[in-house]
């Protein structure tokens, strides 16, 4: 299951803002995407999913700041891996969109109004691909819409004469144009109805198939990545706080907010349990608080919880081989200690 | 709980055949669209319905219908068993004191200029002038206690941009309690907050219906958290209410094609994971 990375975030750090006033919106996250794996990235509002994605892809718009970090993308095997954080602007024009494409969550306000989709199609592979030709760049936008399953008169449409759904596809194909090994997707179907996500979703599954990209899925939704992502990277306040296999993640959370989390969305199927939700306020990324950043609003936090910051280290069981999460309750000796919802299965039974 | 859909004449709110037409008014014609076409929706005392249906079922006009936002083409709306005519100026007002209504985005809901204290007390102003001084500031603590806005003194002073997304919309909501309603038409009012916010202030409307009886529609495009809140659930399609019943035999057992589909499409996990 495990194959070779594709790409690897080292220790990423972004700074909005200057001097004194900085917010430190991403803490030195690490995370690795592997060879045609579905990597999930969940998070509220203000966690710094986005920012995330924007600053590995170097897009990141003033005031945000890359502060330290190298974000590797390894090619073929036996070449070493490049640092898009400090390439040369030309090489990483050059490779942009054609290594890693990135699908934004406004499909609308990423389309330019006032020209046809078949422009902004073409527009896009002239830039990134110079030595085409004309017709070669029609072909391909034409090959591009038929992927996405849009009829080809789709191509003298303006964006507003699509939908919420087409302008998604239209969004997917473009990404698509160059053949990338990275797929980014930053909340791409949350503007959208229920019905057009599924379809958009396994649309992109189908495609992932068929052309071998790696994909890096972000959303609020855990609900959707435990349907459809490979492995999970759980982010609270700047952090990755928990990284497992999507199937581990629902069973048997480790860290007290994936479980929360989880428990925030009421159950479709099932007994009607009751569904909590998080007390407390999100965090201010301003005024962090001491210690582990979830602990206000933690139901299982300890004293020293507020004293010392855990880091993302890998889980202590057995058989939670390739599991980290950042949470002192699973640091100690004392075993007992650990929450029977955060606890290994099999042990909590017995116990 | 649920009561039977019947509630008799004098549930709170009930519209007939509610029919809202677009464009060319005369029915028939080619470019007229029929947002909402013919529903039936009765909302008994203490009872949360939700209305379920994507962008563009004619969910949202139903909620504005109600609210008294516009007049529907045809059809009639009935407000503890009388019909509501033309509304305008006081009769307006005097409606509105019955049905509040709670939008999507608390922070286009809430004016950026203004305290929550100031917000609160406008509501109390418009809907209940005979609260005066220190009897509409008495009554101001009394809401946002109501919406569990404590320690009060620090949410007084707040403005929105200080708050959370989930205390704004608290705070939305002790403005349309300001009025003393029967009736809460909420659109949506949990989409905008973030996952780990929203039960709670589903938790807190739902108290609000157990503890003050108000009736609530709960208008969504997120099936299971209309499950999860709502004593009956109608499923809007194309402007037509295409399946309703309690919340569990409709989530459970849905009949009509398009609530299966709704279904299906509904990300769960425990639907995926064997």
């Amino acid at each position: 299951m495990v194959t070779d990375p594709i790409l690897e975030i080292r220790d990423l750090r972004v700074d909005y803002g200057y001097g004194a006033d900085a917010v430190t919106a991403l803490s030195g996250v690490s995370l690795t995407l592997h060879r045609g794996e579905i990597l999930g990235i969940a998070g509220e509002s203000g966690c710094g999913k986005s920012t995330l994605a924007y600053a590995a892809t170097r897009l990141l718009p003033p005031p945000g700041l890359v502060t330290g970090g190298a974000v590797l993308l390894h090619g073929a095997p036996g070449t070493p891996p490049v640092d898009l954080l400090s390439l040369p602007d030309a090489a990483l024009r050059s490779r942009r969109w054609r290594d890693v494409a990135v699908v934004f969550q406004g499909a609308l306000s990423s389309l330019n109004p006032v020209h046809r989709i078949r422009t902004q199609l073409t527009d896009a592979i002239a830039a990134h691909d110079p030595s085409s030709t004309r017709r070669s760049r029609l072909d391909r936008a034409r090959e591009l819409l038929a992927m996405v399953k849009l009829p080809e008169d789709r191509l003298s449409a303006y964006p507003h004469q699509l939908s919420g759904g087409m302008r998604q596809r239209v969004m997917i194909a473009m990404a698509l144009a160059l053949e990338p090994q990275v797929l980014i997707l930053d909340e791409p179907t949350t503007a959208l109805d229920v019905v057009v996500q599924k379809q958009i979703v396994e649309q992109l599954l189908e495609l992932r198939e068929r052309l071998g990209f790696s994909v890096v899925f972000i959303t609020h939704d855990v609900s959707l990545l435990i349907s459809y992502a490979d492995r999970i990277a759980v982010m609270y306040a700047g952090e990755v706080v928990e990284v497992a296999d999507a199937e581990s993640i629902y069973r048997e959370p480790r860290h007290p907010y994936t479980h929360a989390l989880l428990n925030s969305f009421p159950p479709l199927q099932g007994p009607r349990r009751v569904v909590t939700g998080i007390g407390g306020a999100p965090p201010d990324l301003a005024a962090l608080p001491p210690g582990c950043r979830f602990h206000p609003r933690c139901p299982y936090r300890m004293p020293a919880c507020a004293e010392r910051h855990p880091g993302l280290v890998a889980s202590p069981y057995p058989g939670d081989d390739g599991r980290t999460v950042a949470c002192l309750l699973h640091g100690t000796d004392d075993t007992t200690a650990v929450p029977a919802a955060l606890a290994p299965r099999t042990r909590s039974r017995s116990a | 709980m649920t009561e039977s859909p019947a509630a008799g004449p004098a549930a709170p709110l009930r519209a007939e055949a509610l029919t809202r037409v677009y464009g060319s008014g005369a029915l028939g014609s080619r470019h007229a669209v029929h947002a909402v076409a013919g529903v039936d929706l009765t909302l008994g005392a203490g009872e949360i319905v939700a209305l379920v249906g994507e962008s563009g079922s004619g969910k949202s006009t139903v909620a504005r219908l109600l609210a008294g936002l516009e007049r529907p083409t045809s059809g009639r709306v009935l407000l503890h068993g009388a019909e509501v005519g033309t509304l305008r100026g006081r009769a307006f007002r005097r409606y509105t004191r019955q049905v509040q209504l709670i939008f999507q985005d608390p922070f286009a809901s809430l004016n950026p200029v203004h305290t929550v204290r100031y917000v609160l007390r406008r509501s109390l102003a418009i809907h209940r002038p005979q609260l005066r001084g220190a009897a509409r500031d008495d009554a101001v603590r009394g809401l946002l206690e109501r919406v569990r806005l404590t320690p009060v003194d620090r949410f007084l002073r707040a403005f929105p941009h200080e708050l959370s997304g989930g205390q704004r919309q608290r705070v939305a909501i002790a403005r349309a309690l300001g009025a003393e309603p029967a009736v809460l038409l909420a659109d949506e009012p949990v989409s905008m907050l973030d996952v780990s916010l929203r039960l709670g202030v589903l938790d807190l409307l739902r108290d609000l219906r157990d503890t003050m009886g108000i009736a609530i529609l709960y208008i969504t495009h997120d099936i299971a958290s209309a499950r999860y809140f709502a004593d009956r659930i109608l499923v809007m399609y194309q402007g037509q209410v295409v399946e309703s019943g309690d919340s569990e035999s409709v989530t459970q057992r849905p009949e009509h094609p398009y609530t299966r589909l709704l279904i299906d499409s509904a990300p769960d996990p425990e639907r995926v994971v064997r």
